[in-house]
């Protein structure tokens, strides 16, 4: 009767240890997981956002600077913004005006993807007087 | 047997502590640089916001105010019309830049008050100011606090008949060129004054409202007291101003002109807890 009690006890040990083992095994393995899921929640990075905000920002200054907001004017607007905007982006300019029509370069808005935005008030001058007040409002996102 | 299982149990412990402490660090480093990205995002956008202002001020100013700036490595140069018939257009378009701004972004409020009363541009880093008794007045005003250089150039041209220029001056080592040029008759002076004493030359013109054209009376003064320069018109017709300031030559600093009050523009994000206050540059050189 003996060996058989010590066999019972050892049984038990051993299937409490292998359950302890288990256990944490699967705590290290939850462990692991969260610390990826916490790197793949940050996609695109505050850096990339950033990124995106200060190309949406330099194109519209540029369009302002050299004018071409005061065309009021899609595709004018539509081509230079190819010239100037990388590749890898798409931006959508919208200008309302006090009294000029709004108007819009119309790229669809994407869903699920991170859109950069801003908008920037401008006067539109044409021979030699002030004709009308405007904001251009622009969304920047990765094609 | 059982001192292999709790050293395996404590190694495993330690490293399932060690990732989630470590998760735990990564986390809160994210939260941070999340709230430093918002924040320098809320800059951006106040940045944004003001420097569309700004521009819009600049334009307003070169489109309607009848103000040219000419600058050099060594001069600045403001022309326009005395009284300036520009005034009213500049304070119409400048109205109507504020009640649409106002009204369409709670965020930015201006003052522009003394901008359309006295149109003035301060020029850096000298600090000079250049401005009118009243914008659309008679009379502008050049006031260094230190002049930045040796000379000043004062050219009026209009439709006037000049009789005489009579000069009051203090001699000294500052120049002071001064060129009239009327329909009939000029008065061109190259004066050495002391720019700290009162100097005056005012000049003498036929009335233009004496049918005969003999009667003569004072069309404009000329005027620099304690390195302040007034050129005031009197009696004389609308006519075109140049007034040049002088800088020294070693001058490699970076020069502004910059459009008065300071506090022109006022753009504050209260969400954001960001502000900024500030003017337009109309020209750096």
């Amino acid at each position: 009767m003996e060996p058989h009690r010590f066999s019972n006890s050892r049984c038990t040990r051993r299937a409490f240890v292998l359950s302890l083992d288990a256990l944490l095994a699967i705590v290290l393995a939850a462990a692991i997981v969260l610390v990826g899921a916490q790197f793949a929640r940050q996609e695109p990075s505050d850096a990339i956002q950033l990124g995106l905000g200060q190309t949406g920002r330099s194109v519209a200054a540029v369009l302002e600077r050299e004018g071409t907001l005061d065309t009021l004017d899609a595709s004018q607007l539509r081509s230079r913004i190819d010239d100037l905007l990388p590749a890898s982006h798409v931006m959508r300019v919208q200008l309302t005006c006090q009294s000029a029509d709004a108007v819009s370069t119309n790229e669809t808005l994407p869903t699920r993807r991170f859109i950069a935005t801003g908008k920037r008030h401008f006067v539109v001058t044409s021979g030699g007087s002030v004709t009308d007040r405007c904001v251009a409002r622009w969304w920047v996102w990765n094609a | 047997m059982n001192r292999r299982a709790i050293l395996l149990t404590v190694g495993a412990v330690l490293i399932a502590s060690a990732i989630v402490g470590y998760a735990a660090l990564a986390a809160s480093q994210q939260s941070d640089v999340g709230k430093l990205a918002a924040q320098f995002a809320g800059y951006e956008r106040t940045a944004e916001a003001f420097d569309g202002v700004a521009q819009g001020f600049v334009e307003i100013f070169n489109t309607t105010s009848g103000i040219t700036i000419g600058t050099t490595n060594q001069t600045i140069r403001f022309t326009e019309t005395l009284p300036n018939t520009a005034s009213g257009t500049f304070s119409g378009a400048v109205s109507s830049w504020e009640s649409f701004l106002e009204s369409n972004e709670s965020a930015i409020t201006l003052s522009t008050g003394a901008l359309t009363s006295t149109l003035a541009i301060n020029l850096q880093p000298h600090n000079i100011n250049y401005s009118h008794d009243s914008f659309g007045g008679n009379q502008l005003i050049m006031s260094p606090s230190t002049l930045p250089g040796n000379r000043y150039d004062v050219n009026v041209t209009g439709s006037f008949i000049i009789v005489s220029c009579l000069e009051t001056t203090t001699s000294g080592s500052f120049e002071l060129n001064i060129i009239i040029d009327g329909t009939l008759g000029d008065c061109t002076k190259n004066l050495l004054v002391d720019p700290s004493a009162n100097n005056r030359i005012q000049i003498i013109i036929i009335d233009p409202a004496d049918p005969l054209g003999l009667a003569t009376l004072p069309g404009f003064d000329i005027n620099l007291n304690a390195t302040k320069l007034f050129v005031t018109r009197l009696n004389a017709t609308t006519a075109t101003i140049s007034t040049q300031l002088w800088y020294n030559a070693s001058g490699l600093e970076r020069r502004e002109a910059r459009l008065l009050p300071e506090t022109l523009i006022s753009v504050a994000f209260s969400r954001l807890g960001i502000s900024r206050t500030g003017t337009a540059i109309l020209r750096s050189w």
